[in-house]
């Protein structure tokens, strides 16, 4: 009889519970300090999906590493919240002197986290065991330019002051500076030359000292108490959470076990989030974003070798509808080669060819004599760049044959054999997307435009007049002169179509109420300032 | 000393702990060498089976190809497989599994600092399965072919066939957030308690316990409940089955019959004397739940974000860092072998018939 009623009762109990569950219930979480500001004391816990790999500076070149970096390092120069130029942060100021001699001078009275002194020597050993190092994930090759293969230098002619001898002229190179995973400061007197150092021992002279280092579980940054530069740290110390699943980081900010979720929800969670959050405690902050995704065409050789092919091409595909149905929203349409948000932003797709056109596109077509429907094979990855790929090209494919233009078949490949083979010139088409470097325009054209070896697609472009622009603004450090050169490129990507831009995608951060300062870290530079954001105290 | 209480527990215990109980014993331990050497073969030939090699798997298209040979190189897999199969063979001897490929960290120190999850995790799952399961099986088994029992029979298969998933993500509607807000759905502690709790053990109740945190303790135990239930519900059906099993035989048995006969109320003859030995077979069935419980954790992790070593196991597949897959899975396989012999050992204590 009792364990009858034990049986019972414990039906009954999973049933109430179950039928609990499906009427759903408002989420009733005591919002601890809903409507309070932020507390300078309070730990902000940041939960992320995103892995960090390393956090020695010449050892990575990932965007969650560079979040870290850039807490525990100062650099010689930095890119302000919403910014796109580089100003002084360890250094006191920076210039050029002549056309490849870069001069900056260090503030007084820096110090790392272990209390001794940030010298001039530090800044050149840093940049020296960079390039030594050459770690394969590759930052250290944008410092061509002072590396003694290439007839470069830095050296410190005093204990203040770094010299920098470029090879040649680079309008970029502050740009270099100002990167976490390039331009990060470290002990000359701890940091090996030839190795990396261990991630639990690093030391800096950023506002945040590491704390536990588990990048499969959790990493925390604590507050420097020997911290001599100008960031005001406006919590109590950082507490980056890693989940592995995107659906338990919902859960968790929903919940109010993070108090940020920053890098990455699904779209679907995403939208949840926009038409939801509200009501559980959340706020989805947007900001600036420059992730590109774009297709590439084969310039090279038929099919795509006709200008009028691709220019239909152009014509006909809706990015509109992209962002809208495939992606909710999440992303905003590309209509040129540089993204929105930096200078140079030129919409020069949409001032071309409009509205989606299918019949200006059969005009370009029949104008030029091509035979339709043309016929060729638009490759993709379904491992790269999110699981809406997919979706996104059966959209494209649909909407090149809707009118009989297009004979489009899609082909996938996985990225491990992908890298290898979409500049090998065996693809008609193929999808790429690009996180920038550094928040420069010239990061957008380089390495897609250029006639020779600096190009990575090797799709067979050639413009010798984009050439023209591409080194102009590789070494004209002025910016006023430099951003017609980007708009001029911009309207000959656009006549030329050797890449259709698709769309670029905007950051996203979720955050529980009494959360502050995240909307001003979410910038073009792609760089998480923790020390901004705070929480309210619980 | 301890052969004397578990004859007073009246667990069938032969007094005659001779030579055959030895000879299965050391047989037993011998056998183990060669069971051991088996698993391992098996998993290398398994991580062998794709074409490539692990370097190249995980880190093609990430690194020029001068790099990948180099790694290849340092690896060993530009080797003979037979110096390969030795070199593996050797590094689990001396607890050295090597380095991940993708992010070069010491794959033993990743069971270490996992490990302690995945223990608190299947560890409170058996203890679930066991309150569970085995009062439930006895209901059954007493009750044979009343309703009950039929309710009882039909609820340990949906447990037991249920995917795993399933069941957490039901259990995280039911009492989560976005149901009744009763308890945590990922992680094993809240972060901040997470990071105020030095890892000592690796194991965070241990550790909780060790630092005088009460209050992290009880966020521990908290976060504990629901993946715990999720794991032991899916063996408790496994449990609940067995017992009714054994029980029902056990009651049919003559001896019961005599002991009824002999006036003993039949409360007593089901717990003094049917159910204990209706667990005899249990045990043997608890450690074969081993590979089950295991398996489930791996599920169970990726479900609610519980830091163990299931959930690297998934995340190195992803990598196709096959280096840590195989170090991870031969623990994995050397787990249950040992468990297995650990069973037997004490299969063969407590169960006279056992012997070779």
């Amino acid at each position: 009889m009792r364990a009858r009623r034990l049986h019972v009762g414990a039906v009954l109990a999973a049933v109430a519970a179950l039928t609990l569950a499906a009427c759903g219930g408002d989420d009733d979480d005591g919002d601890a300090g809903e409507g309070a500001a932020g507390d300078s004391d309070t730990p902000v816990v940041v939960g992320t999906t995103d892995t960090v790999t390393n956090i020695d500076p010449a050892g990575e070149f990932d965007s969650p590493s560079n979040n870290i970096v850039d807490s525990l390092y100062e650099k010689l120069l930095t890119i302000p919240p919403g910014g796109t130029e580089p100003e002084p942060q360890a250094a006191e100021s920076c210039d050029w002197t002549d056309d490849v001699t870069y001069t900056c001078t260090l503030k007084e009275g820096l110090q790392f986290s272990d209390g001794s002194e940030l010298t001039a020597e530090d800044v050149v050993h840093s940049f020296q065991r960079q390039l030594t190092i050459q770690h394969e994930s590759g930052g250290w090759t944008l410092m061509g330019g002072i590396n003694p293969e290439n007839g470069g230098s830095v050296e410190a002619t005093d204990d203040l002051t770094v010299v920098f001898n470029l090879a040649a002229p680079d309008a970029t190179f502050p740009l270099v500076l100002s990167a976490p995973n390039m331009g990060s400061i470290v002990p000359s007197d701890t940091y090996p030359m030839d190795a990396l150092q261990p991630n639990d021992q690093v030391i800096g002279s950023g506002p945040y000292v590491i704390g536990e280092f588990d990048p499969s579980q959790q990493i925390t940054l604590e507050p420097n108490e020997n911290y001599t530069g100008d960031r005001e740290v406006n919590n109590g110390g950082v507490i980056i959470q890693k989940f592995d699943q995107a659906s338990a980081l919902k859960q968790a900010i929903e919940a109010g076990d993070v108090h940020i979720a920053y890098r990455s929800l699904g779209v679907t969670d995403h939208a949840d989030l926009v038409e939801n959050g509200a009501d559980r405690g959340v706020e989805v902050v947007e900001g600036d974003g420059t992730e590109i995704n774009y297709m590439v065409m084969q310039t090279g050789r038929p099919p795509l070798d006709n200008p009028a092919i691709r220019q239909a091409i152009a014509q006909i595909i809706d990015r509109e509808t992209i962002a809208e149905s495939i992606y909710s929203g999440t992303v905003t349409p590309l209509y040129g080669p540089i993204p929105d948000g930096l200078d140079g932003h030129k919409p020069s797709f949409q001032e071309v060819y409009g509205e989606p056109n299918p019949e200006a596109a059969a005009q370009i077509l029949e104008d030029a004599g091509v035979e339709t429907p043309v016929a060729f094979t638009l490759w993709w990855m379904p491992d790269r760049y999110g699981e809406e790929i997919a979706d996104m090209y059966a959209e494209i494919e649909r909407q090149l044959e809707a009118d009989g233009l297009f004979d489009v078949t899609l082909e996938s490949e996985s990225w491990e054999s992908y890298s290898t083979t979409f500049s090998d010139g065996s693809k008609d088409a193929f999808d790429l997307g690009w996180f920038p470097d550094f928040p420069d325009a010239s990061n957008y054209i380089t390495g897609f435009y250029a006639s020779d070896d600096r190009n990575f697609l090797i799709a067979g472009y050639s413009n010798p007049e984009m050439d023209q622009i591409i080194d102009e603004v590789l070494v004209n450090p002025n910016q006023d002169e430099r951003i017609p050169l980007f708009e001029q490129a911009s309207d000959i990507v656009a006549q030329d179509v050797p890449i259709v831009q698709l769309w670029q995608r905007n950051q996203f951060a979720y955050i529980r109420d009494g959360v502050e300062g995240v909307a001003d870290t979410l910038d073009t530079s792609f760089t998480f300032r923790f020390y901004m954001v705070s929480a309210a105290e619980e | 000393m301890w052969w004397h209480v578990l004859r007073k527990a009246g667990v069938g215990l032969s007094t005659r702990t001779s030579g055959s109980l030895r000879t299965y014993l050391v047989t037993r331990l011998l056998l183990f060498i060669p069971n051991v050497l088996v698993i391992l073969t098996i998993v290398f030939i398994l991580m062998r089976v794709a074409p490539g090699d692990p370097v190249s798997v995980a880190l093609g298209g990430q690194r020029p190809p001068e790099q990948i040979a180099m790694l290849r190189e340092a690896a060993g897999y530009d080797r003979p497989i037979i110096v390969q199969y030795w070199e593996y063979i050797r590094g689990v001897l001396t607890f050295d599994l090597g380095e991940t490929i993708v992010d070069s960290r010491d794959i033993t120190e990743i069971l270490i600092t996992n490990g302690g999850a995945t223990l608190t995790l299947t560890f409170a799952a058996v203890l679930v399965a066991l309150v569970i399961g085995v009062p439930l099986g006895l209901v059954a088994g007493r009750r044979r072919d009343t309703p009950l029992d039929a309710g009882l029979r039909v609820f340990s298969i949906l447990t037991y066939a249920a995917p795993v998933f399933f069941l957490g993500l039901l259990l995280q509607l039911a009492f989560g957030v976005r149901g009744l807000g009763w308890l945590p759905t990922s992680s094993q502690a809240n972060a901040i308690m997470q990071a105020r709790v030095s890892d000592v053990t690796n194991i965070f109740l241990v550790d909780a316990l060790l630092a005088g945190d009460t209050e992290a303790f009880v966020d521990g135990l908290e976060h504990l409940v629901l993946p715990a239930l999720t794991l032991g519900l899916l063996l408790s059906g496994v449990f609940m089955r067995i017992i009714r099993v054994n029980l029902v035989q056990t009651l049919r048995g003559d001896y019961v019959e005599a002991v009824r006969a002999r006036g003993v109320s039949e409360r007593r003859v089901v717990i003094h004397h049917a159910f204990r030995n209706a667990m005899v077979p249990f045990v043997t069935v608890l450690g074969l739940q081993i590979a089950l419980l295991l398996g489930g954790a791996i599920l169970t992790e990726q479900t609610f974000n519980w830091p163990g070593i299931g959930a690297q196991l998934v995340r190195y597949l992803g990598s196709r860092d096959y280096v840590a897959v195989q170090g991870i899975v031969t623990f994995f396989a050397l787990a249950v072998v040992t468990v297995s012999l650990l069973i037997d050992i004490i299969n063969a204590l407590i169960d006279p018939r056992v012997r070779y």
